[in-house]
């Protein structure tokens, strides 16, 4: 409340958010990011309007019935407006793995609801605005000169189901080389499993 | 209805046609090949864009599953005497879930819409081992949209069904054969016997045991090869789904021709019976020779057309572009006994098919128009009136409006 540290709010309704944004008013601190999200294009003129970024899901809809409105293009919408802030999240597992892939479906159904969204915008989504709503974007999130060494090289275009990451750097240190499975980090856990071994 | 100057991927020995003509006539696909005419037939101008076969939606909760965490909307399991474990416990094969179908959910226009035609409609036992009656479904609208021949006896067994029934896999096939030896004929039942299925129950699992397909959910190797010992023994013609392990016993299935539904996207071991689980388990199962197919598990129902995705990561770590293909449209098709012709373009094949914006495999790609026995079904959804209404101001339409 002090605005030390950034207010992350999980919410999937759009009546919800905007109660939360009134709470925020009421009390005098600032939502950073709605988490999941999966109704925010139904206020994105609001949540742009106040600098609150959407971190939502490309396409996870109708597990529950807070998230049975859920739609491709909730990402797109929700970046549409000027200082429109849209974010891929996963909680997931699965989807984390790929972020890339996640952006490119929601950029694709965005451009097809007639949105223009080049690529070097939706991929924002993955970086920039992540770093924005985590209160780090002085540091990461973009690739320029002061910023931290944390980078991928892609062996395509990683808007595409067929991308995989070559090389990801973490403060300028090698962290994955996908042609070097020995620079690759391997848990404790698969240790002489069975099946492990690669 | 003449689909025009498409590229066919036939998932025929003929593999992909370039610009090439599709013509359906009586819901079938009577010919293909180019300059086709047919005089006053609704023409569908291709222009290049990849025509496949409808896409399988894996093992499904479609139509039975609105909302899988609102249980008003959930029919997926039959948990009736005295819920899913304990004393008087009785396990219910006969439990079909195909009564339970709605054809009006609005997860199915979802899913067809994004070129889902077919899908696996399954019970899901809740821990009860014995999770009932399934079968494929035609998303066409219909009310019983179902395959007879496709009909398939679920059972859940590993780590997933150990907690309710006898909390050990022993004990589950334990129960297994003690439900196959009622259920055999030339084994009467003695009065005090103690019986485990209802006279209905013994009556409905002794059809799959004459030579029909039971689908085991099973992740572990040494439990696929049970489970296929199991089928051995008595006649039953196995699917292994989930099989995040199978890929170590790929030797065997293939020997057995036991195809595998697995979920592509799977690299991590949620379970311990899912130790090793790779993102390379489709390439490696197909390079040995399984019917590999794919579901999508981890994410329930409504995103059955997440299937696609996989299919493309799947290709990313190995598996051919054509067997991924495949393994969404001919391979189900084959195994569910949808018909020589069904999950490929041929002539004879149903009509199920769909035009894509570009690779079907790709996740920047959608389906633009699907059609069904030749119909052509509706691109708009319960997504799509969202869509609409809440559409930035300032965009009447997108770009690619599809074809009314």
């Amino acid at each position: 409340m002090q605005g030390k540290v950034q207010v992350q709010v999980d919410c999937y309704r759009a009546d919800e958010m905007a109660v939360m944004l009134d709470l925020a008013k009421e009390f005098g601190f600032k939502v950073a990011a709605f988490h999941h999200g999966v109704e925010a294009y139904k206020i994105a003129d609001r949540l742009a309007q106040e600098g609150v970024c959407g971190a939502l899901w490309a396409d996870w809809w109708g597990f529950k019935l807070e998230a049975y409105d859920g739609i491709w293009e909730n990402l797109a919408y929700v970046d549409a407006p000027k200082d429109g802030c849209a974010i891929v999240h996963s909680d997931s597992d699965e989807g984390i793995q790929r972020l890339n892939q996640e952006a490119a479906k929601a950029m694709s159904r965005g451009q097809r609801a007639g949105l223009d969204i080049p690529p070097e915008r939706a991929i924002r989504w993955v970086t920039s605005n992540a770093a924005k709503a985590l209160g780090i974007a002085g540091r990461v999130g973009t690739l320029e000169p002061g910023k931290m060494a944390d980078v991928v090289v892609w062996n395509r275009d990683p808007f595409s189901v067929y991308a995989l990451p070559d090389l990801v750097y973490i403060d300028g240190a090698l962290a994955f080389d996908r042609n070097h499975p020995r620079a690759t980090p391997r848990s404790d856990f698969l240790l002489g499993q069975p099946g492990a071994a690669r | 209805m003449l689909i025009r100057n498409a590229r066919v991927h036939t998932l025929t020995t003929q593999g992909t046609l370039e610009r090439t003509d599709v013509l359906v006539r009586g819901g079938r696909v009577v010919e293909v090949g180019s300059n086709l005419a047919a005089p006053g037939a609704q023409v569908t101008e291709a222009n290049g864009r990849p025509l496949t076969p409808g896409l399988f939606g894996g093992i499904s909760g479609l139509g039975i599953s609105e909302i899988e965490l609102e249980s008003s909307t959930v029919d997926r399991a039959a948990l009736v005497d005295s819920g899913a474990s304990g004393p008087g416990f009785v396990p219910r094969p006969e439990f079909d879930v195909t009564q339970a179908f709605n054809p009006d959910s609005a997860a199915i226009g979802v899913n067809r819409a994004e070129g889902i035609t077919f899908a696996m409609i399954a019970p899901n036992a809740s821990g009860t081992l014995f999770a009932g009656q399934g079968a494929v479904a035609r998303l066409d609208g219909s009310s019983n949209p179902f395959v007879a021949a496709s009909r398939t006896q679920f059972l859940d067994m590993g780590t997933s069904a150990t907690d309710g029934v006898g909390f050990s896999r022993g004990a589950q096939f334990m129960l297994l054969e003690q439900a196959t030896r009622e259920a055999l004929p030339g084994k009467p039942l003695q009065a005090g016997d103690v019986r485990l299925l209802t006279p209905t129950g013994r009556e409905v699992f002794a059809r799959y045991l004459a030579g029909g397909r039971m689908a085991f959910a099973v992740d572990r190797a040494v439990d696929i090869r049970q489970v296929l010992e199991f089928a051995a023994r008595h006649g039953v013609k196995p699917v292994i789904v989930g099989g995040a392990q199978a890929s170590q016993v790929a030797t065997l299935l293939a020997r057995s021709k036991v195809p595998v539904v697995l979920e592509p996207l799977l690299a991590l071991p949620g379970t311990f019976d899912q130790l090793g689980a790779s993102m390379e388990n489709a390439a490696q199962l197909q390079r040995a020779g399984v019917p590999v197919m794919f579901t999508h598990l981890s994410a329930g129902t409504n995103q059955a057309h997440k299937v696609r995705q996989g299919a493309g990561v799947a290709v990313a770590h190995g598996l051919p572009w054509d067997a991924a293909l495949a393994a969404l449209t001919s391979t189900p098709a084959d195994v569910f006994g949808l018909g020589a012709e069904a999950g490929r373009i041929m002539p004879g094949s149903p009509a199920d098919l769909v035009l894509w914006s570009g690779d079907p495999l790709e996740v920047t790609s959608v389906a633009e128009q699907v059609w069904i026995g030749g119909k052509s079904q509706s691109m708009r959804s319960r997504q799509t009136e969202l869509r609409d209404r809440y559409r930035p101001t300032g965009l009447t339409s997108g770009p690619a409006a599809p074809t009314p």
